[in-house]
């Protein structure tokens, strides 16, 4: 088993090179860094070349990728524009340790990302959590009643759901419940943030705000993967042990719950699995839309200025997670089906 | 082999179905698309799918008759700034927009556009992804694993964000979006037609007409590829929703198409803030969008339930934007 | 750690409930502080002024950075209103108001040297940082050095790289900028909004050899004004609070900006009551925010007005273009009257004569908007030979069709004026050429393809402004600032080379008496005005929204937040 991570491993690390050659590549197109700075009127030109000297944009492409990975502390480095190299470089690359600095922040890319980490987590958690339950819970519901009315109703509600746009969901909830039930005098939501100033951070506020972006995500979540389980669970009913025991005159509710679920929960399980690295990217429009300070605001905002050393860190960030993830599912699936070994 | 999900004795509806389906008792020889066709028509779910595509297309075709207002040549539909922001009405029926002008004749043309988008990014990606993931099967060893390794970073990545960074590199606009969100899929279809690809390669008619020196290529197309048909089919026309959802998004991020151009996701995203004024500049955009999306879902899924139970997991993952 | 925190905490819990029981003269019971503000102790200052209240403010854009130097964003300039004042700042009718300078310099004060280069100015002793520091003419002068530093990646040096010799301390209460060459626009880009703390920056500096990493960047806890930084978090919020050292102390007791990145979203925290104060919101957001009857849209200038640029360089506009009659023509075929009645609020919008319409005093009174006539349109193009000759609807001369490639950015509003341009263009037989381009390629220069700074239009529509509220942007119209090949980096995109208005702007930009610089101003606009090298479409407030929740709020064009010392929540 060890042996099995440690190959895994090994082969993850070309791999992450690879795309982070790929990455920065794509950098490269999206448009220039100090085109507008942020500001409402344009920027001059001077101010921009001597920008992009001091910062190092003036470099060729792969010189600026291997300053990313290794660093430049042992270079000097031209910042007063005399054309000789004075000042000695200070990045010590993403392979020592340092992600480097947001172009637009001139904060530590790790730190930025640390600030918005655990907010993202909190949302995607929890959103993930109803998902789970909700899907759960409807699919085993609608597999044990197959084509009756409640069925029937899931499945219709459950692809509506998934049909819909999800900022235009998000909006029309906000639509509702926040503003609307304000105006008529009904027990009202939050509009935007995690929590009101003149209440403070409280764990009753952080949720009060939760309810309408975890609502947004899981509503069109619930249906795929209620979908999933229903059909997982129908194929798991169908077979030949499953017929008998329930011939044999075993209650349903324990042939489902002892011997169903279990075998249908393995590919449930690799899907949520799966999933998980992905969480850490955030919900790029469900943030926007609530104001939710995550990873995939972060990525949108400096997306906008070619924020390149902060885009790069978000997407090694999920791709690092991407690789550990997959290890860890694979090595949990041969943990709960023992036909699977790990060579 | 034949354990289809609805052949359940325990449910009545099912046996119901039975009795209708006359096609039980005479096991004569049936070509497989009859039989699926048939399957699918007795997907009550699938039918509804059927007939709410078959409307946006009709729709599509027949705009200029059906719309109030057409665009001129360049798309422009003309505005009529002392009618703005009506509520609906018989004359409007889904009111206009800030500009005056009438939401159902651009819903009407904006269905043309929405059909595109599915059609050509999952298109796009079909033809892409099928290449890649037949000679990635093909060859296998080194081709295989470069190809695979590709796919396995793209997967590596949420689709809207990937989507997003391949925007950024070649700029906005709706064509621009339709090929990222074509490039965002390849990788499924890469990865069905590859495991159709290896599976057919080891049968023993492949490695016979090998040996007898066939040519590789058509050997390829002519008797490996039909059996990747039924899964890329499953897959695409729900990729097909997925597609418009996805450029729906990048629209409301202003990273797809742009204005003039009536794109449901569009006209959502800038009738936005009018949402507490006029809702319906709001609301009518969203649910078209819905509707649709929701046709090719049903369609996909009764597809799916027709041509093969097993593949019940193909692209049911939402899109967690 | 945090379990003795928690300890700590209801200890303090405890300790308040006996007192209370005892019913002995308890001091009036502090707010809940459970604002996760538990690290700090919960010590009572009985000293104190009674702050109260939270003023909510929405921002669409979260600052970048909150040092000046690194930051170019206005949504981070406007908050140095609450904890960087400069030496003076402005009020609602945007005139100076003496902030750290103990008055505004001028010439009768002694203030100004008589040639224009030197510039005194006296500071108020009793300004302190707001851990108790002086403020001292030292501070501005570590400013100034720091600006110029090479060891800094300051974003931009303006005005200091090119117009300032030297800024120097020569005691703690007198600052001497000397100039190098008389700068009108002093008094709105030297120093009026900022300043650094040389105590806190300057072992920085020494120690990393750059302040461009200094953690005062991001939460910069001293500052000096009538609030002070309290806590940023990224993608959330900023906090400010009230700040007891400050001259004007405030009422408040913090100030909460919260990032809305979603204008939609926006409007409905505004219309909920979850915010008190909102910008850059749309005209015809204006009707629904109102409705409430909380709520309060207020339009201030800051300075911005929209308009037309024509092209009228020889080598790469229309021909057309070079005619005075055609400009005009195009001024007066277009209903621009109509435009900001159906697509925008015309009380707010009205079609704006001069470049410095949302700039007064420097707008000129006399002058009319062009009017809207047609007929009058069709005659000027016809005097000019511009006619159909060949009958397809469009006018021609010798073999040119009269199609002008009308671009902007890609504001939907702006395609939106585009589309009904275009209809009315074709009723006087002009054609019209639509282009966008996205913001960062509309704007760029010479060598980075910008296809203004290249010559690639007729017309260019957008909002621009001067150093508002200052009037200066010469380099707009200046004959050896057209852009070319070879002057890359030139700023006269339109290539507009005409004697007379060449040496008023530069005698403007050296002229430091406010009323003759006026006077000079209403010269320039009467010549654009006349040769039809600007035709304004509409003025371009700033919309925001204020909740009565919160009073006394009276925002300004060039420094918004300046009297947030006066603020009050509403009992």
């Amino acid at each position: 088993m060890t042996t099995y991570i440690l190959r895994r491993l090994a082969q993850a690390i070309p791999q992450l090179f690879i795309i982070s050659i790929i990455l920065f590549t794509l950098m490269q197109g999206f448009g220039d860094p100090v085109a507008t700075l942020g500001a409402r009127t344009p920027p001059k030109a001077e101010d921009k070349e001597r920008l992009r000297r001091m910062l190092g944009l003036d470099q060729p492409a792969y010189v600026q990728y291997l300053t990313w990975l290794v660093g430049n502390d042992w270079q000097k480095i031209d910042m007063d524009g005399d054309g000789i190299p004075e000042t000695n470089g200070r990045r010590k690359g993403i392979l020592r340790g340092d992600w480097s600095n947001s172009l637009v922040t001139r904060r530590p890319v790790l730190e930025m990302i640390g600030d918005r980490l655990p907010n993202t987590l909190i949302l995607m958690g929890a959103a993930e959590i109803v998902i789970i339950i909700f899907s759960l819970a409807l699919g085993l519901y609608s597999a044990l009643r197959p084509y009756s009315l409640f069925d029937n109703l899931v499945t219709g509600l459950s692809f509506i759901g998934y049909s819909m746009p999800v900022f235009w969901l998000a909006l029309m909830l906000m639509y509702i419940f926040a503003v609307n039930f304000r105006a008529w005098g009904l027990p009202y939501l939050p509009t935007v943030g995690m929590f009101d100033p003149e209440a403070g951070k409280t764990p009753a506020e952080l949720i009060r705000h939760m309810i309408l972006p975890v609502a947004t995500l899981s509503i069109i979540s619930i249906a795929g993967y209620s979908r999933f389980v229903r059909s997982s669970m129908l194929e798991v009913l169908s077979q030949d042990y499953v017929r008998t025991a329930r011939a044999k005159g075993v209650r349903t509710v324990y042939v489902v719950l002892r011997h169903a679920l279990p075998n249908a929960a393995l590919p449930f399980i690799t899907l949520i699995g799966l999933d998980i690295p992905f969480l850490l990217a955030g919900a790029i429009v469900t943030e926007r839309i609530f104001a939710w300070p995550g990873m995939g605001r972060l990525f949108l905002d400096h997306t906008s200025r070619a924020d390149f050393p902060v885009l790069m860190g978000i997407l090694m960030l999920v791709s690092i997670a991407v690789v550990i993830f997959q290890i860890i599912t694979d090595v949990v699936y041969s943990l709960v089906d023992p036909r699977i070994r790990l060579e | 082999m034949t354990n289809t999900i609805p052949e359940e004795p325990t449910s009545k509806s099912t046996l119901s179905q039975l009795s209708n389906s006359e096609g039980i008792t005479t096991p004569q020889a049936q070509s497989p698309a009859r039989l699926v066709l048939r399957r699918l028509f007795r997907n009550k779910l699938a039918i509804v799918g059927l007939a709410i595509i078959g409307t946006v297309v009709l729709t599509a075709i027949f705009a200029p008759v059906l719309a109030k207002q057409t665009p001129d040549k360049n798309g422009i539909f003309k505005t009529y700034l002392r009618e703005t922001k009506i509520p609906p009405s018989l004359e409007h029926p889904m009111g206009t927009d800030d500009l005056g002008r009438d939401m159902l004749s651009l819903i009407i043309y904006g269905s043309r556009i929405s059909i595109r988008i599915g059609f050509f990014s999952v298109g796009l990606a079909i033809i892409i992804g099928v290449i890649l993931g037949a000679l990635s099967g093909y060859f296998g060893g080194a081709v295989d694993n470069i190809i695979m390794r590709l796919m396995d970073i793209m997967l590596a990545f949420p689709s809207i964000l990937l989507a997003l960074v391949i925007v950024a590199v070649i700029g906005p606009g709706l064509l621009n979006a339709m090929i990222a969100v074509g490039i965002v899929s390849i990788p499924t279809y890469a990865r069905i037609t590859r495991a159709s690809v290896i599976s057919e390669r080891s049968r023993e008619y492949v490695q016979a007409s090998r040996a007898l020196g066939a040519n590789s290529f058509r050997l390829l197309m002519q008797h490996i590829l039909p059996n990747a048909l039924s899964p890329i089919i499953v897959a695409g026309s729900l990729g097909i929703a997925t597609a418009i959802l996805d450029a729906a998004g990048l629209g409301f991020l202003g990273l797809g198409a742009q204005p003039p151009t009536p794109e449901w996701g569009l006209l959502l995203s800038r009738n936005k803030t009018h949402i507490f004024t006029s809702p319906w500049m709001v609301i009518f955009p969203g649910i078209s969008i819905m509707f649709l999306v929701l046709g090719f879902n049903l369609i996909g899924d009764g597809l799916r339930d027709a041509l093969d139970p097993r593949l019940s997991n193909v692209g049911l993952k939402a899109p967690k934007t | 750690m945090k379990r003795n925190l928690y300890l700590l905490l209801s200890l303090g819990v405890l300790a308040s409930m006996i007192l209370s029981a005892c019913g002995g003269a308890a001091p009036a019971t502090e707010p809940p502080d459970i604002s996760g503000d538990a690290t700090e102790p919960a010590v009572t200052e009985p000293a104190a002024p009674a702050f109260s209240g939270t003023a909510t403010i929405t921002f669409t854009q979260e600052p970048d950075n909150l040092n000046y130097l690194y930051t170019e964003m206005w949504f981070s300039q406007i908050t140095r209103d609450f904890w960087n004042k400069g030496l003076w700042s402005y009020d609602e009718d945007n005139k100076p108001v003496p902030e750290i300078a103990a008055e505004i310099p001028s010439v009768e004060n002694g203030g100004l040297s008589e040639d224009g280069k030197t510039i005194t100015i006296k500071l108020r002793d009793d300004v302190a940082w707001s851990d108790g520091e002086p403020v001292t003419a030292e501070d501005f002068a570590f400013s100034f050095e720091m600006v110029m530093s090479d060891a800094n990646v300051v974003l931009t040096r303006y005005p200091f790289d090119e117009y300032v010799e030297s800024v120097t301390a020569e005691d703690a209460t007198t600052l001497i900028v000397q100039l190098k060459e008389p700068f009108a626009p002093w008094l709105t880009t030297i120093f009026d909004d900022w300043v650094l703390p040389k105590h806190i920056l300057q072992p920085v500096f020494e120690a990393e050899g750059t302040i461009d990493n200094a953690e005062w960047n991001k939460a910069p806890t001293v500052g000096v004004g009538p609030f002070v930084f309290s806590e940023w978090e990224s993608g959330s919020h900023i906090i400010f609070k009230a700040n007891p050292n400050w001259i004007r102390p405030p009422k408040l007791e913090q100030v909460f900006i919260r990032i809305v990145p979603d204008d939609a979203a926006q409007e409905a925290a505004i219309i909920a009551g979850d915010t008190d104060i909102g910008v850059f919101l749309s005209s015809d957001q204006i009707e629904k925010l109102e409705a409430g009857g909380d709520v309060d849209v207020v339009a201030v200038s800051s300075g911005y007005s929209e308009g037309w640029f024509p092209n009228v360089n020889p080598d790469t506009a229309h021909p057309a273009m070079l005619d005075v009659r055609v400009r005009k023509a195009l001024a007066l075929a277009t209903d621009r009257f109509t435009i900001v009645k159906d697509l925008l609020v015309q009380e707010v919008n009205p079609v704006n004569v001069t470049f410095w319409d949302g700039a007064e005093p420097y707008n000129n009174p006399a002058l009319e908007p062009y009017p809207y006539d047609p007929e009058e349109a069709k005659r000027l193009l016809d005097e000019a030979g511009w006619v159909d000759s060949n009958g397809d609807g469009t006018r021609d001369k010798d073999g040119v069709e009269l199609v002008l490639r009308y671009i902007t950015n890609d504001r939907e509003l702006r395609k939106n004026v585009q589309a009904v341009v275009q209809q009315q263009w074709s009723l006087v037989g002009i054609g019209a050429e639509l282009q966008n381009y996205s913001s960062d390629v509309f704007w760029n220069g010479y060598n980075d393809g910008g296809p203004q700074s290249q010559g690639l239009y007729d017309i260019a529509q957008y909002s621009s402004v001067g150093f508002f509220p200052d009037p200066e942007i010469s380099y707009n119209w200046l004959c050896d600032a057209i852009s070319s090949a070879d002057n890359p980096d030139g700023g006269n995109w339109q290539g507009v080379c005409i004697e007379e208005l060449d040496a008023l702007l530069k005698e403007q930009a050296e002229t430091l008496d406010i009323n003759k610089r006026i006077d000079l101003y209403h010269q320039i606009s009467q010549i654009l005005y006349d040769e039809v090298l600007y035709i304004g479409i509409w003025l371009d407030p700033d919309l925001w929204s204020i909740n009565d929740h919160l009073q006394n709020v009276k925002l300004s064009g060039a420094a918004p937040f300046w009297n947030a010392h006066e603020w009050e929540v509403a009992k």
